[in-house]
């Protein structure tokens, strides 16, 4: 898949994959990985980034396979800001899509 | 880039502009998420691999934190600034330590020689006045004064040996406090550089009066007057001054047994 794409959307997959249950980030990039094949790199910086910006907030638990391991929640801000990422996203591919669809009939 | 360490020294080269709590946060995740994947079944290089270009990660990391990736690496070069000021003050030091050790050497070594001639003309005396004739050995064992000039020659030794001593001791403490001070000042100005104030100035101030204040220390250790070598010098006298003792006892039988037969 093109980057740009992934980088894009990239977003919008973390916030509803933490939405749906707290995460830690092992867990969340495998989770990732099932929608879009994304180097693992990029998804930290992205969690840290979504963490400064209080859409996330992190919690150690404890382990039985290791060290604690930083969970990911997705806070009240961060739920409003997956919905608006949601709306964009459904405008944006509908639009795209409307406008494929047209030049394709017009060919 | 292969192992766990290199890639977690790498990253934390490259965000080391970041507070930190900030870098442990971050190389505590990577270093955990390289551990998962390991006990996946992966190794180590493939763990590490599956992050991708590590200058792509550091910059990415730093957008993040709305730091300026450019800025950052800028930044990066300070490690061999400091590697150079190291190699330079390392050198500098073991520059000093050289002539601190050549002057040490000198020292003694003049020193030597000025108590070899001095402890010479009271060794060199009685043996050569045992080897001569009967009148000087009865000098040496019978003359009450000379025992009397040895004790107070060695009262002599051992007051110049204390004074000596002394000298020294009192004029390395204030020297030893100041290299104890200098080497806290020193541990100080380390760490507020790490934290990137521009303090190279001073560490190098620092540096050169510890590196003379050792110096000098090392001089002092070389100016010490050893008391055994007094103790060994003493010892040979006793020994020279029983061989003349033996000597003038031999003669004298010698000379009543020469008596008896004239």
């Amino acid at each position: 898949m093109n980057a740009q794409f992934k980088k894009g959307v990239l977003e919008l997959i973390v916030l509803e994959s933490v939405r749906k249950r707290d995460m830690y980030g092992y867990e969340l990039v495998a989770e990732v990985s099932k929608v879009v094949d994304v180097n693992e790199g990029t998804i930290y910086p992205l969690l840290k980034r979504l963490t400064n910006e209080h859409y996330f907030e992190t919690y150690l638990r404890e382990s039985t396979e290791g060290p604690p391991r930083k969970y990911y929640h997705l806070t009240a801000a961060g739920i409003l800001y997956r919905d608006t990422l949601e709306a964009e996203w459904n405008v944006f591919q509908e639009q795209v899509n409307r406008f494929l669809k047209e030049h394709k009939y017009e060919q | 880039m292969n192992s766990k360490e290199s890639f977690l020294n790498a990253l934390q080269q490259g965000i080391a502009v970041l507070a930190e709590s900030e870098q442990q946060d971050i190389l505590e995740e990577y270093a955990q998420h390289i551990e998962l994947k390991m006990s996946g079944g992966l190794t180590e290089e493939e763990a590490i691999q599956d992050f991708g270009d590590i200058h792509q990660l550091i910059a990415e990391i730093l957008e993040a934190y709305h730091v300026n990736p450019s800025y950052a690496t800028e930044n990066r070069k300070s490690p061999n600034m400091s590697l150079f000021i190291r190699r330079q003050l390392t050198c500098l030091s073991s520059l000093i330590q050289s002539a601190a050790h050549k002057t040490a050497h000198a020292a003694k070594r003049f020193f030597r020689a000025v108590r070899k001639r001095s402890e010479q003309v009271p060794a060199e005396s009685p043996l050569a006045e045992s080897q001569s004739g009967m009148s000087k050995t009865e000098n040496v064992v019978s003359h009450p004064f000379k025992k009397i000039g040895c004790s107070f020659i060695r009262l002599l030794k051992v007051t110049a040996w204390f004074a000596w001593n002394g000298v020294l001791f009192l004029c390395a403490m204030p020297i030893i406090f100041l290299g104890i001070l200098v080497l806290l000042l020193l541990g100080v100005i380390i760490v507020w550089l790490t934290q990137g104030m521009p303090l190279v100035g001073s560490l190098l101030c620092c540096a050169g009066i510890l590196a003379t204040c050792v110096g000098i220390l090392g001089l002092g250790n070389n100016l010490v007057w050893h008391r055994h070598r007094a103790a060994v010098c003493n010892g040979s006298e006793d020994t020279a001054f029983q061989k003349v003792t033996q000597a003038g006892e031999t003669l004298t039988e010698k000379e009543g047994f020469n008596d008896a037969e004239k």
